[in-house]
């Protein structure tokens, strides 16, 4: 019964610490009929990954319901309703990292260790007929080290994005946030951070 | 013979918990999440606030489609985090995971 309270109390926390997007309140969002994705540059040192994050805003908007137009002479675009208005939507990769190394300093408790060793032997007596059974025991106690550190690593992934939205005919800047995510493979970090994005965006059309 | 039985017995029972973590380590180097996930349990036996163990079983879980248990390893490692970034991090992913 705690556990479930702490879970909700902990997410809310977060939601209130979030980092918000910058928008424009005089905006009306309401009247976008078009989002025009802009062509994303690629990060100066992967080549391509712009391609992929274009790909995969495209992807986002399709996934959450949007109807994305690919038409080959023009940008990707998102049609809305029919207010009339144009968004243009561009995005900037600030992040593109593939492997980033990860050290992981950790301690361990060596408990030490308890040996027996049990010897037995048996001997037969010629004078009572009788055998005679000794044993011995002897115990080892290692008493292990207290703490001891040491350190591993491992590589992950790293994805960080900015989108802002401008209105085409006033030339307005209404609405920018930026993200980021990490993750053990590249295309899940570039697909969660642009998810993220995309699901703060279609809040504003709904 | 008996000797022996009873070394190779505390060999496996006292087995470091120290080289789980290297062998996580490389379990995940080689993609095998599932075997490092396991590895990794066995190292927490031992240091069960090291929130960088935590960051690794969460990202392992992301990377197994397992959000729920991402989630809450994510919450363990922001609960003993003194270090800002690796906090800010946690903070993300619990936003995007809660929001699944």
């Amino acid at each position: 019964m705690i556990k479930p309270f702490l879970s909700i109390s902990i997410i809310f926390l977060f939601a209130s610490c979030w980092n918000g997007p910058a928008v424009n309140e005089n905006y009306d969002f309401t009247t976008v009929s078009f989002i025009k994705i802009i062509p994303v540059n690629d990060h100066a040192y992967i080549s391509g990954s712009g391609e992929m994050v274009e790909t995969s805003l495209s992807h986002s908007f399709l996934k959450y319901g949007f109807n994305v137009n690919e038409l080959s002479s023009d940008f990707p675009t998102i049609t809305l309703g029919h207010g009339g208005k144009t968004l243009e939507l561009s995005c900037i990769i600030t992040e593109f990292t593939d492997s980033e190394i990860i050290i992981v300093p950790y301690r361990y408790e060596d408990h030490g260790s308890t040996t027996t060793t049990v010897s037995q032997s048996a001997a037969a007596d010629a004078e009572t007929n009788n055998a005679k059974t000794s044993s011995s025991t002897t115990t080892k106690t290692d008493g292990g080290a207290m703490s001891s550190g040491s350190k591993v690593n491992y590589t992950s992934a790293r994805v960080g994005i900015m989108l802002k939205m401008i209105d085409t005919d006033s030339d307005a800047l209404v609405w920018s946030n930026s993200y980021w995510y990490s993750s053990l493979e590249l295309h899940r970090a570039m697909e969660i951070c642009v998810r993220n994005g995309v699901n703060q965006m279609r809040k504003l059309f709904q | 013979m008996k000797i022996l039985r009873i070394f190779i017995l505390s060999g496996l029972l006292f087995a470091g918990s120290n080289d789980a973590l290297s062998k996580a380590s490389a379990a995940m180097k080689a993609g095998m999440y599932k075997e490092a996930l396991g590895h990794i349990s066995v190292s927490q036996q031992t240091d069960m606030t090291n929130p960088d163990i935590y960051r690794m079983k969460a990202l392992l879980h992301e990377a197994l489609d397992e959000p729920n248990h991402a989630l809450i390893a994510w919450q363990y490692c922001l609960k003993y985090s003194k270090n800002e970034i690796l906090s800010s991090e946690a903070k993300v992913h619990i936003q995007s995971l809660s929001l699944e």
